[in-house]
This record gives C-alpha cells, sequence and structure tokens, in this order.
C-alpha cells in the first residue's frame, strides 16, 4: 500500500496548497490525497471559473516538479440533500471528477446526502438517483466515486457499516462507484472494524485513516468535535491491528491515506480574538517534527503487515 | 527556566528500570525529573521500606546526571490510606526533594463539608511530617466533575489553605491537565493562586465528557497544544503572576496499552514502538521550549 495524507484536515501549520505538499514531502509523504473539499466552497473558487483546466494542469505540474502525486481526493463540501444545496453541488462534484482525470487521480471521495427525519427509503432513493446523475461523467473520465461512511448512529445517514454502504452500492450499481472506509467515523457509529472491511471486500477502494476515542452519548450536534478527533493512527482506542488484518485479507491495493487533523483546529474553546496569538497553532517546525513522526508511525503499520509500496 | 518530566506509565510498560527510564528522558533532552511515588511503583521505585533505599535513588539521580525537581504521590486516596502519603513525603525529604505534589481524599457521595472536614485534618496532621523532613506540599486542582471533589478552582484551593492558616508548607501545584477536564478558564484561575504556585505539570486534553463516561477519555495526558487546553491564557496568566518554577511534562500519550480496545497481547500494533515515544517526548520539549519562547518568564 502506497501512504498518503490528506490535506483537508491539516491546516494552518504547513501552509497554503504548495507549502503544504514541500513541507509535507519534507516530512517523508510522496503521495496526497487531493483536497476540493473545502476549496471548492465557493462560486470563484480556481476550478470554478471558465479557465479550469488550465489551473489544473497548472497543478499537476507544480505537484510533479515539488515531487508529490495525488492517488485519492476529496470532493466538495455541502449537503447534497438539501434542496437549495443539491444542483450547486451536483456541479461542483461533476467539475471535481473532472479535475481528478486532469491530475490523473483514480479515486474521488464525496459525502452522501441525509436530512434529519430521512427514512432509510428516502436516503437510498435521494442517493442512488444522485449517484446515477454523476455516472456519464465518471464513464467520460474513467474516475471512480467513493462513497464514505459518515454520521453516527442517531443521524440520518445510512452507511454506517458494510452493510448499509452495500445497498447503496448495489442500488448504483456500477462499477465506477464504490466505497472508502473512514476508521474514524466507523470508530463514532460504534462499528466493527475488521467485519465492515471484511464485508466491503472488493467494493473498498479508499482509505481516511484517523483515530479518536469512540462516541460521546450525546447528541452529536453539540459535541461533534470532541469525537471525531482526527487523530493520527495509534493515538485513540481504534484497534489498528483488527485494519491490517482485515485490508490483508480482501488483497486491499488502494491507498492508506491518513486523515489526521491539525491539533487544536476544531476546538471551539476560543475565540476569533485568539487568533494572532502565539500559541493558537503550532509553528511549522513543531509541525514539521509532527507530521514526520506521523509518517513513520503509518509506515510502521504497513511494515508491520508487509504491505507498504515505495 | 526548567523543564523537568515525569516517569510516566508510557516508560513503564517497555518493562524499563528505573536506572533506564532516568536515561531515556535523559537522553530525550532533560535535565530535571519529577519523581514518582506511587503504587503503580512500590516494586522497583519502592516506598523507603528497605534501608539504604534513599541512597541507592539518590545514586541512581547523580549516575543519571539527572536531578529531581518536583515529586508526585500519586494513585493513593488518603482517606483511606493516609500512612502511604506519610510515607512518601518521608521518602521525598530523604531524596531532598523540597517540593512534593499530594492527593486530596474524597468519599463516593461526600458533601463538601465532609469533603473539608476530612481534609483539613488530613492536611494537618501531613504538614507534621513535612515539617520534620523539610518539604512543603503542592495541593492541585483535583478530579473531574464526575468524583466528588470539590477542589475544582483556585478558590477552592485557596479557601483551603486559608482555613489552615496559609502555612508556608502548603501551596500549590498547577494542573493545566485537570483544569482542562473542569473546563476552567486557565487566566483566572492562575491569577488567583499567583505566588502560591510552586510547580507546573503541562499535559493536555480534549476538556470534561458529558456523563460519566470512562475516566480515560477525561484525563488523556496528550503532548501540550496537542488538544484543546488554552496555552495562551496559561503563559500569560504564569507571566503575570511571575511564576519562576519548573515546567513539568506529564505525557502520557500515545497510549500503549488500549485498554478499551479488543487489542489482544500479541497485536503488533497494541505497543507503540519505543522509538516513537522517545521522539514524541523530544517533540513535547521543543512544544514547552517554544511556549516560553512565546511568553519569556522572568
Amino acid at each position: 500500500m502506497k501512504l498518503s495524507v490528506s490535506r483537508s484536515s491539516v491546516w494552518n501549520e504547513l501552509g497554503d496548497e504548495f507549502d503544504f505538499y514541500r513541507n509535507i514531502r519534507a516530512c517523508g509523504f510522496r503521495y496526497v490525497d487531493y483536497d476540493m473539499f473545502s476549496p471548492m466552497r465557493t462560486d470563484d473558487a480556481p476550478f470554478l471559473k471558465d479557465d479550469w483546466y488550465k489551473t489544473a494542469n497548472g497543478t499537476r505540474e507544480k505537484m510533479e516538479k515539488i515531487g508529490v502525486r495525488a492517488l485519492i481526493a476529496h470532493a466538495p463540501a455541502g449537503e447534497p440533500a438539501n434542496p437549495d444545496m443539491t444542483e450547486k453541488l451536483l456541479w461542483r462534484t461533476q467539475r471535481s471528477i473532472e479535475v481528478c482525470a486532469v491530475l490523473d487521480i483514480k479515486n474521488l471521495v464525496y459525502h452522501p446526502g441525509g436530512l434529519m427525519g430521512m427514512t432509510q427509503k428516502d436516503y437510498l432513493n435521494f442517493n442512488t438517483s444522485y449517484a446515477n446523475r454523476l455516472l456519464p461523467t465518471l464513464e467520460k473520465t474513467g474516475v471512480t466515486l467513493l462513497l464514505e461512511n459518515v454520521g453516527r448512529w442517531d443521524e440520518p445517514y445510512y452507511c454506517h457499516d458494510a452493510s448499509e454502504m452495500a445497498d447503496l452500492i448495489n442500488a448504483v450499481n456500477h462499477p465506477l462507484y464504490q466505497a472508502c472506509l473512514d476508521t474514524g467515523h466507523l470508530s463514532l457509529a460504534d462499528g466493527n472494524q475488521y467485519e465492515t472491511i471484511i464485508g466491503l471486500g472488493q467494493h473498498l477502494k479508499g482509505l481516511h485513516v484517523q483515530d479518536n476515542f469512540g462516541s460521546l452519548p450525546v447528541a452529536s450536534t453539540t459535541r461533534m468535535w470532541r469525537q471525531d478527533l482526527h487523530l493520527p493512527p495509534l493515538m485513540g482506542h481504534i484497534d489498528f491491528d483488527e485494519v491490517m488484518l482485515a485490508l490483508k485479507q480482501i488483497g486491499y491495493t488502494g491507498a492508506f491515506n491518513l486523515e489526521p487533523e491539525s491539533p487544536r483546529c476544531g476546538c471551539l474553546l476560543y475565540d476569533d480574538n485568539q487568533k494572532g496569538l502565539p500559541l493558537r497553532h503550532m509553528t511549522l517546525d513543531l509541525a514539521l517534527e509532527y507530521y514526520s513522526c506521523v509518517h513513520d508511525i503509518a509506515k510502521h503499520m504497513l511494515d508491520t503487515y508487509g504491505v507498504f509500496e515505495e | 527556566m526548567f523543564i523537568s518530566a515525569a516517569v510516566s506509565p508510557i516508560w513503564k510498560e517497555y518493562g524499563l528500570s528505573e536506572t533506564q527510564c532516568f536515561e531515556e528522558l535523559k537522553n530525550c533532552g532533560f535535565n530535571y525529573i519529577d519523581y514518582d511515588f506511587s503504587p503503580a511503583n512500590e516494586c522497583e521505585w519502592a516506598l523507603p521500606h528497605e534501608s539504604g533505599w534513599a541512597e541507592r535513588t539518590r545514586g541512581l539521580f547523580e549516575k543519571s546526571g539527572m536531578a529531581p525537581a518536583v515529586a508526585h504521590v500519586a494513585g493513593y486516596n488518603p482517606l483511606y490510606d493516609e500512612p502511604s502519603v506519610h510515607k512518601a513525603v518521608l521518602g521525598a525529604g530523604m531524596l531532598g526533594i523540597k517540593n512534593v505534589v499530594i492527593p486530596l481524599g474524597y468519599a463516593r457521595n461526600n458533601t463538601r463539608r465532609e469533603y473539608e472536614s476530612a481534609n483539613l485534618s488530613y492536611l494537618e496532621r501531613l504538614l507534621g511530617t513535612a515539617q520534620d523532613v523539610d518539604v512543603t506540599l503542592l495541593i492541585e486542582h483535583s478530579g473531574s466533575w464526575i468524583k466528588p471533589h470539590y477542589t475544582h478552582h483556585a478558590i477552592e484551593l485557596n479557601h483551603i489553605m486559608r482555613k489552615l492558616g496559609d502555612p508556608e508548607r502548603l501551596k500549590t501545584n498547577l494542573n493545566v491537565a485537570h483544569m482542562g477536564v473542569a473546563e476552567i478558564r486557565p487566566y483566572t484561575d492562575i491569577c488567583l493562586l499567583g505566588k502560591s504556585i510552586r510547580n507546573v505539570d503541562l499535559a493536555d486534553n480534549f476538556g470534561g465528557m458529558p456523563l460519566a463516561v470512562d475516566p480515560e477519555r477525561e484525563e488523556l495526558g496528550f503532548a501540550p497544544m496537542m488538544g484543546y487546553i488554552d496555552y495562551d491564557r496559561v503563559m500569560q496568566g504564569l507571566v503575570d503572576t511571575g511564576y519562576d518554577g519548573y515546567f513539568n511534562l506529564r505525557m502520557n500519550m500515545p497510549r500503549v496499552f488500549n485498554k478499551q480496545s479488543t487489542y489482544h497481547s500479541e497485536s503488533p500494533l497494541r505497543i507503540m514502538p519505543i522509538e516513537f515515544t522517545r521522539r514524541l517526548h523530544v517533540w513535547s520539549r521543543h512544544i514547552i521550549e517554544t511556549m516560553l519562547d512565546a511568553y519569556p518568564l522572568a
């Protein structure tokens, strides 16, 4: 497995896009998860303009020069099931698929749509129809769209485990529509890592590897930021031996893609007045030391199971 | 400014001897140590029952080049095991350690009055022992709100000291991680404690749990600045109160033994290789140095 890292959760310390690539390369990473999650939130995003193709090509050249390659990508953020958002997000996701094709990224991960009060049947119908509308772009580009498990047990996202994810994948029933497992989200939904990975089997084409301490017995909206901690692997309570064993058993060949969050970036205890304070975020030197260690811990995990690939 | 580190349970999980633990911390760049008097240490770092214990331990300090900065008496509830705390304070005196962080006792469902009364009597007795061996006792913010402690805030710690007549031998330890769990505004509490702070324990976490969830999920012992504690306010408070004592790392991350998981003893990823524990300790020392650079103390 090739070891990659997501930029979507690593904010601030490692700099803007190309500084991030340079810095993360210095930490040992050669592969990244290309981030279109936040950068495509607004209509004036560079990839949503007329000259997006030129921008994408320029990005590809710069990444090659720095020596990093994207193996997987995050699709634009938003709630597809929100009627005010559906068409806009669909268009942005179509564009992100086209960007993936230019950047030679084979897998794009997206969050399915769910609204409070939605039944499982409504959820399945809506998301099948939404995915079907993306299929022409996927077929044109050869990119695979990966459904990510999101939401806790008390949220209306009916793709908490392998069986629920398989329901949607089977309903769409297309080779370019597969699964990405987020180990941290699964932990929040009290899921079993081993069984979920075995259950997904050959549908599993992507990973978001992150750790936490499980879910809290409170409404997810109130303290979600204290649960979905996005810690590096082996720093929370997830049993990564189970994860590695299952990945080996299914012959997983996708990226071992880390999704660690910058320490402190998700904390809501601070106010905006503190943004400029010196200890609000780590210095670049501290961040480089930290992410080098995170890289080596993940490499150790892959080496232990004999699956590390340069 | 002096930076010290505790021989936390991380190191013990690797089966290291006391000398090896000291050497590990020395190699991580620490010159001062937080000596641990806790039940977990009774095998090798025994309370001073044996003759020659103090001489041998002082020899270890000398050999490793590590000077003791502070001692912690942890893991005892003095309401049920007060003799062990006295014994530890005597032991600290024998090692020449001047500041000893001590626990306060609590009983299940005790009221505030019962808590205060029991701890005042215990502290009066312990101050006698401390006087005999020239040691200062440090009390600290105690427990998360799920434990029936009534010393969550500086105002409560100050109240206890005042009730005892503000004795010279009773001061405070600023346990930043405990303040994090209790979700206290650090600046205000530090200012309230002021000059009574004789030691600062550094670690981080993600705050208190809303219900009686596993307490292990509260006091996580992450490196400073890895959790949600507002270290800008902590450092500003220490600058403004003129603190000039030790900064003591009490890190327990990453977990070396995953108690909540279904890991098996033979699972190769159950224990973090020692190489990473070393690196994370060095990194934590760099974090503390960065904090001190950003907020220079007098």
